[in-house]
């Protein structure tokens, strides 16, 4: 499953706590223009099961979550900081680049 | 005197009916400072995750309408609702609020508000709903997976036994990573 390899990348690189909620908001924000709760609501999906997400949504996430799982694992033990939040940070500014490029191959 | 009596239970709680801010021997007290750097870290989260752009001025007026800035417990309620909304918003798989979001355990910060939280977050009419579908999902994952999940099964457990929290209307059947090898 392409998201449990992405969260495990997160996890490879020292991410913890509320960084995989806030890779879901980034991702979102960067692919989509909008707010996961928006996403749902404006696709008529049901909240929490991506699986009722429209096909094409379905796999702007898988694709990239793929590459981001790539970059983040060719970061492993580059990424570091005094504290969970800034691990956190970097983790995060990584998935939002990742995001944004991926951003440029879609349709929409 | 009755005055005293009632600033001193909005100050340091109802033992008898709270017990919030009653020291426990194994848990960590969060200092006031550190609650409060972690109540605007929640709610500039919860401002991302629902689209909005953070704006400073409104930080006290949010904190206030959990009551008086003055008191520690304000702070924790501030603090487990903001966690609670940015898990809601930004709840794109509903397994993830059981492996991650409320899978406390004693070396998470939030560890010592998980029931808080939990709470706060069962206040949304689906709450409940998106948890039962978090657990349906995890269903398809490994059993070792699933038990990766152990923060949040011990919560649910806990829950149930504590007084003036309702037992969540779910069960939890897991399977020992070994029940499969012995198929």
């Amino acid at each position: 499953m392409v998201n449990c390899r992405f969260n495990k990348s997160i996890k490879d690189n020292g991410g913890a706590d509320d960084v995989y909620e806030q890779a879901a908001v980034t991702q979102t924000k960067e692919l989509f223009g909008c707010t996961v709760n928006d996403l749902y609501r404006e696709t008529g999906g049901k909240k929490g099961r991506r699986d009722t997400l429209p096909q094409p949504a379905q796999e702007a996430y898988m694709v990239n979550e793929s590459l981001a799982a790539n970059e983040l694992d060719r970061q492993i033990g580059t990424l570091g900081g005094e504290s969970q939040d800034e691990v956190n940070s970097q983790i995060l500014a990584s998935v939002e680049q990742t995001s944004k490029q991926t951003r440029k191959w879609l349709p929409w | 005197m009755s005055n005293v009596k009632q600033l001193f239970s909005n100050r340091y709680g109802n033992p008898k009916t709270s017990g919030i801010l009653e020291p426990k021997p194994t848990d960590v007290t969060m200092k006031l400072p550190e609650l409060k750097k972690r109540v605007w870290n929640a709610w500039t989260r919860f401002n991302e995750a629902s689209g909005v752009v953070t704006q400073p001025k409104n930080y006290v007026q949010d904190v206030k309408q959990f009551g008086d800035r003055r008191y520690k417990v304000t702070w924790i309620k501030a603090l487990a609702h903001f966690s609670a909304q940015a898990s809601y918003e930004s709840c794109l798989d509903a397994y993830m609020l059981v492996l991650n979001s409320f899978n406390f355990t004693p070396d998470r910060w939030d560890y010592e508000y998980r029931h808080e939280i939990l709470d706060a977050f069962l206040t949304y009419p689906d709450g409940l709903e998106l948890i039962k579908t978090g657990l349906e999902q995890l269903l398809e994952f490994t059993p070792q997976e699933q038990n990766e999940a152990h923060g949040f099964f011990e919560l649910v457990e806990e829950r149930g036994t504590q007084p003036g929290r309702d037992r969540l209307p779910i069960r939890v059947e897991r399977k020992l990573p070994g029940a499969y090898s012995a198929a």
